[in-house]
């Protein structure tokens, strides 16, 4: 995975991974004003997590090992669908966004949100190989991890991207 | 031996011999892992979740490959890679097994391979759907006794 890895850092150093987006409301800008940049999430809110799958299982197996870790999530079924979300003001610190969907698939997706100046981190997951991993890096994600996820690679995934609580 | 360490006993001789028979591998060990108070029926659900989506795949599988016209062995290989997921994400390893063999024939557009496969995948699901079926019915007889199966 050296190609991965190097592009990791690549867009690593593009997008800081301390500017997690944070979920606006009344009662949390109080809260993002008082605390230190960076750890805003961490410490007023949960971390919430966005699963994008076209499959029912994978959501549910995804969801439950987030919930493992204290995170919360919500799921949706295509990148199309995680895009119109982020358009419609929703925010998220993490995205698993899988690769092949109907309707808008997880590269186009990827791609998509990065343009609208999404700065969640943004995970994929897929069950392709090394050589195909590129063009989906290459969209905008900060990591990659094949399928089946587990509890210890996602585990790796939150401690990489400082993620845990 | 009392009741429950017996029922102890039955569900992991069953559970290992799932394991040793290759129907299950560690990914389904790793499901079985996250089961807990807060999602007590976890494991059950996402079986049946795999079963629903095995019966609906099979079946697109099985129409795509009886069209007289020509067969659309993308449309086949679409199913047959879904599948692959599904019973990767469960860890049911020997219907993932079939469908990596069934990639190997949709590229090759062989339909006999493809009816083949078709048939061992289905053959594959049933035997799996009975055995998972016997172990949380032996669950269920271990926890209606008291016991735990932690």
């Amino acid at each position: 995975m050296q190609i991965a890895n190097s592009l990791s850092v690549l867009i690593q150093q593009q997008i800081s991974s301390h500017e997690l987006e944070h979920n606006t409301g009344s009662a949390d800008s109080t809260y993002r004003s008082s605390c230190p940049k960076g750890k805003t999430n961490k410490m007023a809110n949960r971390i919430m997590a966005l699963i994008v799958d076209d499959n029912l299982l994978n959501q549910r197996i995804h969801s439950t090992l987030l919930n493992k870790h204290g995170i919360e999530t919500e799921v949706m079924g295509n990148g199309k669908e995680a895009v119109d979300a982020h358009f419609s003001g929703k925010k998220f610190d993490l995205i698993l966004m899988d690769r092949d969907m109907p309707v808008m698939n997880g590269i186009q997706a990827t791609r998509k949100l990065r343009e609208m100046g999404v700065r969640s981190i943004i995970v994929g997951v897929s069950s392709h190989s090394s050589e195909q991993v590129k063009e989906f890096m290459e969209a905008g994600l900060n990591d990659y991890q094949e399928k089946p996820l587990t509890l210890t690679k996602l585990t790796s995934i939150l401690q990489r991207w400082n993620l845990s609580l | 031996m009392d009741v429950v360490s017996q029922l102890q006993r039955q569900f992991i001789d069953y559970s290992a011999s799932l394991h040793r028979e290759g129907f299950v591998d560690d990914q389904f060990t790793q499901l079985q892992k996250l089961q807990d108070e807060n999602s007590p029926d976890f494991v059950v659900e996402v079986a049946s979740l795999f079963f629903e989506d095995c019966e609906k795949l099979i079946n697109n599988m099985a129409r795509a490959l009886e069209q007289q016209q020509g067969v659309d062995f993308k449309q086949v290989d679409a199913s047959v890679h879904q599948l692959k997921g599904s019973s990767s994400s469960i860890g049911a390893m020997r219907v993932k097994n079939v469908c990596i063999n069934f990639r190997s024939f949709c590229e090759a557009q062989n339909r006999e391979g493809c009816l083949r496969c078709l048939q061992q995948v289905t053959h594959e699901y049933s035997l799996l759907k009975s055995k998972l079926q016997t172990l949380f019915r032996l669950e269920q007889q271990l926890l209606a006794a008291g016991g735990s199966i932690k």
